[in-house]
């Protein structure tokens, strides 16, 4: 198949390119996973990969975070605007962390590099990865408290060349070495970026090569086309209709109000519209959240009522959905607010719009989730002196669904894993004390709401910073349909000890030698009256030790014999 | 003297026999699912009958079984109960959580073989470092095998945080859960895993106790029965790691075993292929319902320390870890039996499949959904009138199935068949793609072996996409799994993990005794003195900091820090393209295999061969690089080594068709496999 004399682009090679590129996305992934530095990227999966041709629409996206998707192609156009095309060259890498240039929080370090089919430039390839550290006030960069502008958040980069023909520029790669605490971590993670680079960039060369570019454009928009097609053929199924939900996050530190979040839904058409105009403006904290994230995360609720996992998410698929929300708003903050402690309003944003959806495709959606927890510490290792960082993630559960129960312990919205205890004692002198299912922590309900999880941590160092992210220690994950909410979460310093404290949800604190902290999370809302439960399955529960027979008893009027 | 190959599959039991002589008698029976046993004695029978070999001439049997994974597969063991350090007994429930299909809010977690109310936990810990933080106490755990025993559960599994680094409670806690459990199965988390990552080592500890009994069941049998047919010779097992286990072997740890049968294509890949001077291979097995790929770097598999049962779609983290030494195979579900349909206006390929029954539409026996193999008569690939075994196909019904989904995207019945033919091999291409490039293989230095029904018919353009060189075609290649465990050698593994910078002092000397003891520890083992055995090492390494490792072979008696750190940056450098030679390397996880050299065999009968055979048959064939093109049949029996054809042309045997392509060549290797030549893309 080649090129020269017209373009064929029957739905046979639409489908043979659009597999290779979401192939090569993926390739990407898998070499950027393996030849990370981080817990978060090497066991976690915080990290995502991406192609795009070279007008900078984006092609293809592997199946990893979404949180970096609604951001790249704004990044891509950024990169572009600083170093156009005609100035790239094979091996050269463009990096941007600046928040409002589209990576949304400092710690996402975005990273470009041309693709070339020998002298001719047919596409980019992009990674982006969570770094450990970027600077700030606290270890892992992700304080709330203490927060009042982007600033002090750390090392901001705006488009600038990390490698030039494949030659690091060592002055930038010091200049970041020397702004964080963990340089060998993050340093190791940016390389990481480069090999996944320079496989993506290899591979989409070649590609070219081999089909010819103008097969690979056209057949290309042809999929874009299709994609967009499919999710707005599902949308035109869905009754046109307008719906709107109100949850809110328990504050923004120790002392502060609730922020309300509001969204407004509506399905016109095979259009989608998510309006986010009642939400509180934004806080005098870095808990905010970019556009860019928040259009993210419209993308992922939008692909899961629609097309879900049938195809790989591309530039198509966002075409029918429009993302509102105000300058100044929590959701659209403006320059120079804080945003580094975004990363809890992942799974947020899909259930305030799941909240609204539930009113117009109950069976698409899911009661709310258990609330994660991404507790960082960070200090000095009691033996050598060595800085460590300690990045961890602890996942509640999923909501009840509309003809199913939740899930315990597994995110609702993201990709990441949990990071193996082993793993995390071998590296940080902690000791995980225990980690547990929480029963009875699931909203009761015909279907009920996933567990949440508790995971007691002891610490092996004096002098341990913690800074808390999580939330629903206030307002619980709501049930839908009479199921009720999942019990709220609760971090306890030194549980059962004379000493025992809860701490707050984004509170920083100093730890010593021997503190254990307890973090367990919410659990998930479960769906339908829980008298419509059947019996037997209130039985099992119990048996299953996921339910007590006391509430048995009480929530679903069973007695356990 | 004559050995047996007997790889029970998912549908079919294929046997070969191979004679002192070195020919090879194949034979495909039913694998009925109530009298298995009984299925292979009887197809043993007509093989040895066929080749008129008396059963007394049989000096061995090489076995691959699917029984332990069809275990886990239909979830037909026994009740298990798990016994995990205090504040860990949800280790199974809680898994590492990825959303394997992200988007979909009906997702579920992989079902854990034992449910929460047989999880139990017991005050003990250890700590990464081997020390004892806290001592196992005996009393506790005598409690909970009184609960177990209470509630029915007949068999468990121990698994203990950090006892790869010290296995001492588990070694302690095994032995009195077997006191007081008698006849109740017991692994320990150290006994069949020495890898940091708690979830995936307990379970494979429990993997281990849930198949026990299914396979000692099994093999029993087959070991009773197998007399009857007159055979007295002794029974070998392909584990997942290309090394044959003895009977006793596999009855400790069966979780060994449960890639057995793909890991026997994969053995017989890589010895095909250095018989032909080729040491890298890819291979390639194209069955019914799947298509399996490996790679194998001078001429042995690429091996990894984890794989998933019943993953989904090839997804990580939808399966059932096990953390077993396997060989390094990637699955496709893409077969020739896989159904391809429209989806968003354009061609999907699988992952439904018709099976075997209905089958595609070409079998005539109901099936109406256009797949692969339908796709591949049409296209003239395969021979209508001699399918597997004799089955003749209906051509017309293939016609029908496909016209369905031409309609529907607009194309004709031929490009709607090329279609399914490129979409499939597209597949599996980028399937070995992940199993070669990332893992630091080009594949353009490999040769392609092609193995099972469809390997021959979609292996020489498989190659033409990945730049592959060559495509072999073995002779019996369709028996590809039962041909490969003739090729396997008695082997023993043993993985540990033990964190080693190269660049400190001692390296050196830690070096040589990490390797030491594990190859004594390994030779401890049931494996067994006598006979000429080799230590084959690799080595998981990866730079200091980093948290995946790369499998990189060394030579034991050569191998000192410098060196196995240059290898570690070669594989990189392939890989990545640069390599941080600055930067300290790590080794991370030593992997010994004590692999039993075989008896040299007789050579395969050597027949003189003419230049250029003419073809019996001429037969129309699409290619895209030519369109409808009348192309010469070659019966492969007709062929004698030394022989070549030009492509476009067509090789037919009873039980698969090699597809050669415009510009390639076909070349009769001295053994009588094919050597498919790849010609530039036209």
């Amino acid at each position: 198949m080649s090129a020269e004399g017209g373009v064929d682009v029957d739905p046979l090679t639409v489908a043979v390119v659009w597999g290779r590129l979401a192939a090569i996305a993926e390739e990407m992934a898998e070499a950027q996973q393996r030849c990370a530095f981080s817990d978060q990227v090497r066991e976690g999966g915080d990290y995502s990969t991406a192609v795009f041709d070279a007008t900078g629409r984006m092609l293809a996206q592997a199946n990893r975070s979404p949180a970096h998707l609604g951001a790249m192609p704004h990044v891509v156009r950024n990169m572009l605007g600083a170093y156009p095309a005609t100035s790239l060259a094979p091996g050269d890498v463009i990096v941007l962390n600046d928040p409002y240039m589209g990576s949304g929080h400092l710690p996402d370090l975005f990273a470009m590099s041309p693709a070339f089919d020998a002298d001719r430039l047919v596409g980019f390839v992009v990674s982006c990865i969570h770094l450990t550290d970027i600077g700030g006030p606290a270890p892992g960069s992700q304080a709330v408290v203490g927060v009042t502008d982007s600033v002090q958040e750390g090392l901001r980069l705006l488009p600038t060349r990390l490698y030039r023909q494949g030659e690091p520029v060592r002055e930038i790669l010091d200049l970041i070495g020397a702004n964080v605490r963990v340089p060998d971590a993050v340093l190791g993670d940016i390389r990481a970026q480069r090999a996944a680079l320079h496989v993506g960039a290899t591979k989409l060369g070649q590609f070219h090569a081999r089909t010819g570019t103008r097969v690979v454009d056209a057949a290309a928009e042809e999929f874009l086309t299709r994609s967009e097609q499919a999710v707005r053929h599902e949308l035109l199924a869905i009754p046109d209709g307008t719906a709107t939900f109100v949850d809110h996050l328990d504050d923004y530190g120790p002392g502060t109000p609730p922020i309300r979040l509001e969204a407004a839904v509506t399905i016109s058409g095979s259009n989608l519209t998510f309006d986010f105009s009642g939400t509180d403006p934004q806080t005098p904290s870095s808990l905010n959240c970019t556009l860019s994230y928040l259009r993210a995360y419209c993308y992922w609720v939008a692909k899961a009522i629609t097309t879900r996992d049938t195809i790989p998410q591309n530039e198509g698929q966002l075409r029918p959905v429009r993302v509102t929300a105000p300058p100044g708003c929590f959701f659209n903050p403006v320059q120079p607010a804080a945003l580094n402690g975004r990363a809890l309003l992942n799974q947020r944003i899909v259930e305030l719009l799941f909240g609204a959806l539930s009113k117009i495709v109950p069976d698409r959606v899911c009661a709310a989730s258990g609330q994660w927890v991404n507790p960082i510490f960070g200090g000095a290792e009691p033996d050598t002196g060595r800085t460590f960082v300690f990045y961890d993630y602890v996942m509640g559960g999923v909501g009840a669904r509309a003809s199913k129960d939740g899930l315990d312990a597994i995110p609702p919205t993201v990709s990441v894993e949990n990071i193996p205890v082993e793993a995390q004692e071998a590296r940080n002198p902690i000791i995980v004390e225990r980690y547990e299912l929480i029963p009875d922590s699931g909203g009761a309900g015909t279907f009920r709401g996933g567990l949440g999880v508790r995971k007691d941590i002891r610490m092996l160092a004096d002098d341990v910073v913690l800074s808390n992210l999580t939330d629903r220690h206030v307002f619980s994950a709501y049930g839908l349909f009479g199921g009720r909410d999942g019990v709220l979460g609760e971090t306890v310093l030194n549980p059962g000890a004379p000493a025992e404290r809860r701490l707050h949800s984004k509170e920083v604190v100093h730890l010593q030698r021997g503190d254990v902290v307890s973090f367990r999370c919410s659990g998930s809302g479960g769906v339908g009256p829980p008298s419509e439960r059947p019996r037997a399955k209130v039985l099992e529960d119990v048996r299953q030790g996921r339910v007590t027979p006391e509430r048995a008893h009480e929530l679903y009027g069973v007695d356990v014999p | 003297m004559a050995r047996l190959g007997i790889d029970v599959g998912g549908t079919f039991v294929d046997i070969v026999l191979e004679t002192d002589g070195g020919n090879l008698v194949f034979e495909k029976v039913l694998a009925e699912p109530a009298d298995l046993v009984g299925a292979i004695t009887s197809g043993v029978e007509t093989v040895l009958h066929e080749a008129q070999v008396p059963p007394s001439a049989v000096r061995e049997i090489v076995h691959a079984t699917t029984r332990g994974s069809n275990t886990v597969l239909e979830r037909s063991g026994p009740r298990t109960a798990f016994v995990a350090t205090r504040g860990f007994r949800d280790i199974l429930q809680i898994q590492r959580a990825l959303r394997w299909s992200m988007y979909d809010v009906q997702l579920e977690k992989p079902a854990p073989l034992v449910e929460r109310s047989l999880s139990f936990d017991v005050a003990e810990r250890m700590l990464p470092d081997g020390s004892v933080l806290q001592p196992l106490t005996e009393d506790e755990l005598r409690s909970v095998a009184a609960a177990i025993r209470a509630s029915g559960a007949e068999a468990v599994a121990v698994a203990f945080l950090h006892a790869y680094a010290n296995p001492v409670h588990e070694r302690r806690a095994v032995a009195v859960l077997a006191d007081e459990l008698p006849g109740t199965v017991v692994t320990a988390s150290s006994d069949v895993s020495l890898q940091a990552r708690e979830y995936e080592r307990a379970n494979t500890a429990v993997v281990n106790s849930y198949v026990a009994t299914a396979v000692s069941d099994y093999l029993r049998e087959l070991v009773t029965k197998l007399p009857s047919t007159g055979i007295e010779a002794p029974v070998w097992i392909m584990q997942s790691s290309g090394g044959l286990a003895s009977m006793e072997q596999v009855l400790e740890r069966p979780v060994r075993t449960l890639e057995s049968g793909p890991a026997a294509g994969v053995v017989g890949a890589a010895r095909f292929g250095s018989g032909l001077g080729y040491d890298n291979v890819l291979s390639f097995d194209m069955g019914g319902t799947t298509a399996k790929a490996a790679v194998v770097n001078g001429g042995a598999p690429a091996t990894s320390s984890y794989f998933e049962l019943q993953r989904v779609g090839n997804r990580r983290g939808s399966g059932l870890p096990v953390d077993i030494a396997a060989l390094d195979l990637v699955e496709v579900g893409t077969g020739g039996g896989s159904i391809a349909h429209a989806r968003e206006g354009t061609l999907r390929v699988g992952p439904q499949s018709a099976g075997a029954d209905p089958g595609p539409a070409c079998y005539g026996r109901g099936g109406t959904a256009p797949t692969v193999t339908d796709a591949n008569v049409l296209l003239g690939y395969c021979d209508p009138s001699a399918f597997a075994g004799g089955i003749a196909l209906d051509v017309d019904a293939a016609a029908a199935a496909v016209d369905g989904l031409a309609a529907s995207l607009g194309v004709d019945r031929v490009r709607a068949a090329w279609g399914i033919h490129e979409v499939a091999t597209l597949d599996m291409e980028n399937a070995i793609r992940l199993v070669s490039i990332n893992r630091g293989f080009d594949p353009r230095a490999h040769a392609l072996v092609c193995l099972g029904g469809g390997g021959p018919v979609h292996g020489p353009r498989l190659a033409r996409a990945l730049g592959v060189r060559v495509a072999v075609v073995p002779r019996a290649a369709s028996g590809g799994s039962a041909r490969g465990l003739l090729e396997a050698s008695a082997s023993v593994e043993l993985t540990r993990t033990a964190r080693l910078q190269l660049d400190d002092a001692d390296a050196g000397p830690r070096c040589k005794t990490i390797l030491n003891d594990l190859v004594d520890q390994a030779g401890a083992s049931s494996f067994g003195a006598g006979g000429d055995v080799t230590a084959v090492c690799t080595l998981g390494m990866r730079y200091a900091g980093q948290g995946y490792e790369f499998l990189v072979p060394i030579d034991v008696a050569t191998a000192d820090p410098p060196r196995i750190a240059e290898a570690f940056h070669e594989r990189y450098r392939q890989a990545y393209g640069y390599a941080e030679v600055e930067h300290p390397v790590e080794v991370v996880t030593w992997h010994v295999a004590l692999v039993r050299s075989r008896a040299e065999r007789a050579p395969a009968p050597a027949h003189a061969g003419g230049a250029r055979p003419r073809a019996p048959g001429r037969r129309t064939v699409y290619y895209p690089e030519t369109g409808l093109v009348d192309v010469d049949v070659h019966r492969r029996s007709d062929l004698r080594p030394g022989d070549t054809m030009t492509g476009p042309c067509l090789v037919t045997e009873t039980t698969t068709t090699t597809v050669a392509l415009p510009g390639d060549t076909v070349e009769v290797a001295p053994d009588g496999a094919l050597l498919v030549h790849v010609g530039d893309p036209g």
